[in-house]
């Protein structure tokens, strides 16, 4: 059974509101003026204020249309075994095609969840190249959802793809990435842009030696070219944290890369701040300890553009893996009630209403009774 | 066909017609032809004895023809030379206007009462005897004629039950007022003061009166039909009682019925009639019992 409006079950308490009153609300007896008390046993004194149940089936009909009425506005669905039947024949299918595989399952996974009930599977048609999909992206698709995978294009036997520029001694140094069967090759192409320094050492001055040695480190190392606009301050030796806070989205990315990049019990002394567009990383860390360097990577790597994913693979996913992952469509689930199109509340009213008729004939029928005992005591 | 109506309607019609004249007729005139002679026997100038004349003696009632037999002068004495008189009572006391409120086409104890004693009045009046009514509030003397009947008949509509009644008061005062040997006609259900009221009775009877004890009584005063919880208030003195009316009824019936019995009979030993009326018995068949009663 499936309400459409549960909430509406909280009217049953109108079903104890009758019940309530009676137990509750004190009514004195009937009252009759009688010509003497005197042959009236004082010992059989009855309660004033107790009320009998009266007329117990009429109260349980008029509960019971209470109860149907509630019932039929919180919108009720019954699962029955025809109904299942109908749902297990009918299978949805969703198309999970586009330029990413992993967002077009998602989006193929939230389209199935809001379709009417039936059994539900995903055809997946991509070239599928290695990395598109993976076991953690196919653990997310619930167990009842089905998996198809289809390739939709061949692959090509190589690709070139422009590959993260490097910054070294200097220079911004631009480069290319060849992909070529199971091989794979970097090449350096040809650049001149000086660039200057995104990153600022700064220590106190006894320490400055040491900072000055950690800067012609960094830029003598090969680096990963930063973002346009990034750029950060090492602090070392640092008593206090920096005054202004994060608030930018990507140093505070970058904080975190930094964070997963140093040693974890160092990366506690690490405070994280902004001066202005600049990301501020201070440490009580001496520029002249051997950490130290391990910051000043870790802060110069930030800076730089996440690596992009595989998107240029040319090696498909192996078919072994794709038939590990296929499987059939699950029996299907009950739908809920954004996915339902129809309820039985229909059915409820009309019991309602034929309680309703079986009330009034069953009142008019002790009202009857009741009359006619006053007329044959009349008599 | 006859004008009057047929028996089992007579309690609607009591019920609903307000003229508490055209009652007693309609009531009357479905008797008079089921009873062959007067229920109720008047005294007329009638010889009791004879005693030696004394000087101042009127000589008319001086019988010659004994003289002439015996040689001595008597006269004649007579017992009675009027109609008989006919005092009426009603007890008006709160606890005859039960049931409240009335049942469809019910009467009360007090209607029941003023039907049945306005059709009596009617009967008495028109064979020529005197009648009067006695209630706690009013007095009519016993007297004869049209005049005086429409007189106590509308006094009688007018009268209302509430409060109590003093009926040994009342009815002292009916019984010295009749004067004369008389009928006395008392309507009670009997609650009130019943060893002052019987004592009160029975010196009405030595007094030389015919006492007829008409005890008013309802089905629901009788049988005690009620169901679960009652509270039962005291139509006179307004005190209440909540019962269990089920578990009550029992000694409630034996109690009433031990009541009824025991005015029943206390009333035959000291030869008054005695005549049980239940409102739920139409009245004219009510009337009819009694006055076969009082032939038989």
């Amino acid at each position: 059974m499936i309400w459409l409006f549960p909430a509406a079950a909280i009217g049953l308490i109108a079903i104890a509101a009758p019940i309530v009153v009676h137990v509750l609300v004190r009514q004195r007896a009937t009252r009759v003026p009688f010509p003497t008390l005197r042959f009236i046993q004082p010992h059989r004194l009855a309660s004033v204020r107790r009320r009998a149940l009266e007329d117990a089936a009429l109260l349980t009909l008029r509960a019971a249309i209470l109860a149907g009425a509630v019932a039929a506005v919180a919108g009720p669905f019954l699962i029955t075994a025809a109904r299942l039947r109908a749902w297990n024949a009918r299978i949805v299918r969703a198309d999970a095609s586009g330029a990413d595989p992993r967002q077009a399952l998602i989006r193929a996974v939230a389209w199935l969840e809001r379709q009417p009930p039936g059994r539900r599977e995903i055809v997946v048609q991509d070239a599928l190249p290695l990395g598109s999909l993976t076991d953690a992206d196919i653990a997310a698709v619930p167990r009842h959802i089905g998996l198809r995978f289809q390739r939709s294009t061949a692959l090509p036997a190589s690709r070139v793809l422009r590959a993260q520029s490097v910054v070294d001694s200097g220079r911004t140094i631009d480069r290319e990435l060849t992909l070529d069967g199971d091989r794979t090759s970097v090449r350096d192409l040809a650049s001149s842009t000086s660039a200057s320094s995104a990153l600022e050492i700064v220590s106190p001055p006894d320490q400055e030696a040491a900072a000055a040695t950690l800067r012609n480190a960094i830029a003598q190392r090969r680096q990963p070219a930063p973002s346009p606009n990034h750029r950060a301050r090492v602090v070392f030796g640092a008593t206090s944290a920096p005054a202004t806070a994060v608030t930018v989205a990507w140093m505070a990315d970058a904080a975190a890369r930094i964070s997963r990049e140093v040693d974890p019990g160092h990366a506690a002394t690490l405070q994280f701040g902004a001066d202005g567009d600049r990301l501020v990383v201070s440490t009580s860390t001496s520029a002249a300890d051997r950490e130290a360097a391990d910051v000043a990577q870790a802060v110069a790597r930030s800076l730089a553009p996440p690596p992009e994913q595989t998107t240029g693979e040319i090696l498909p996913i192996p078919d072994a893996q794709l038939r590990a992952w296929t499987r059939d469509a699950g029996p299907a689930v009950p739908p809920t009630p954004e996915t339902l199109g129809q309820d039985d509340r229909r059915w409820l009213w009309a019991v309602v209403l034929l309680l309703i008729g079986v009330e009034t004939w069953l009142r008019r029928e002790r009202n009857d009774s009741a009359a006619a005992r006053d007329v044959s005591r009349a008599a | 066909m006859t004008g009057a109506p047929a028996a089992s309607d007579t309690a609607r019609l009591i019920a609903r017609i307000s003229d508490l004249e055209l009652v007693a007729r309609i009531m009357v005139e479905g008797l008079v032809s089921g009873l062959h002679r007067s229920p109720f026997h008047g005294y007329s100038a009638e010889f009791n004895q004879y005693r030696h004349y004394r000087p101042g003696d009127d000589l008319k009632y001086v019988d010659w023809k004994l003289v002439a037999r015996t040689d001595r002068v008597y006269t004649k004495q007579f017992r009675e030379t009027t109609n008989m008189g006919a005092a009426i009572v009603v007890d008006t006391s709160a606890s005859m206007s039960f049931p409240q409120p009335l049942p469809t086409a019910g009467l009360s104890k007090f209607r029941y009462a003023i039907a049945v004693s306005a059709a009596l009045a009617h009967l008495i009046a028109t064979q020529g005897d005197a009648v009067g009514l006695v209630t706690a509030q009013k007095f009519l003397a016993p007297r004869t004629g049209r005049q005086h009947l429409r007189g106590l008949l509308t006094a009688l509509s007018t009268m209302k039950a509430g409060g109590v009644w003093r009926p040994a008061e009342t009815i002292r005062r009916a019984a010295e007022r009749l004067g004369r040997r008389g009928l006395l006609l008392v309507f009670s259900d009997w609650y009130d003061q019943e060893d002052e009221t019987f004592a009160e009775l029975r010196r009405a009877s030595r007094m030389g009166h015919e006492v007829v004890l008409f005890q008013v009584m309802s089905r629901d005063e009788i049988e005690f039909s009620y169901k679960k919880d009652v509270e039962f208030v005291d139509l006179e003195t307004g005190r209440s009682l909540a019962v269990d009316a089920a578990q009550a009824r029992r000694e409630y019936t034996d109690g009433v019925t031990a009541f009824l019995e025991s005015w029943r009979r206390r009333a035959v030993a000291e030869g008054f009639q005695y005549s049980l009326l239940i409102t739920d018995v139409p009245p004219d068949h009510a009337l009819r019992n009694f006055l076969i009663a009082r032939k038989g």
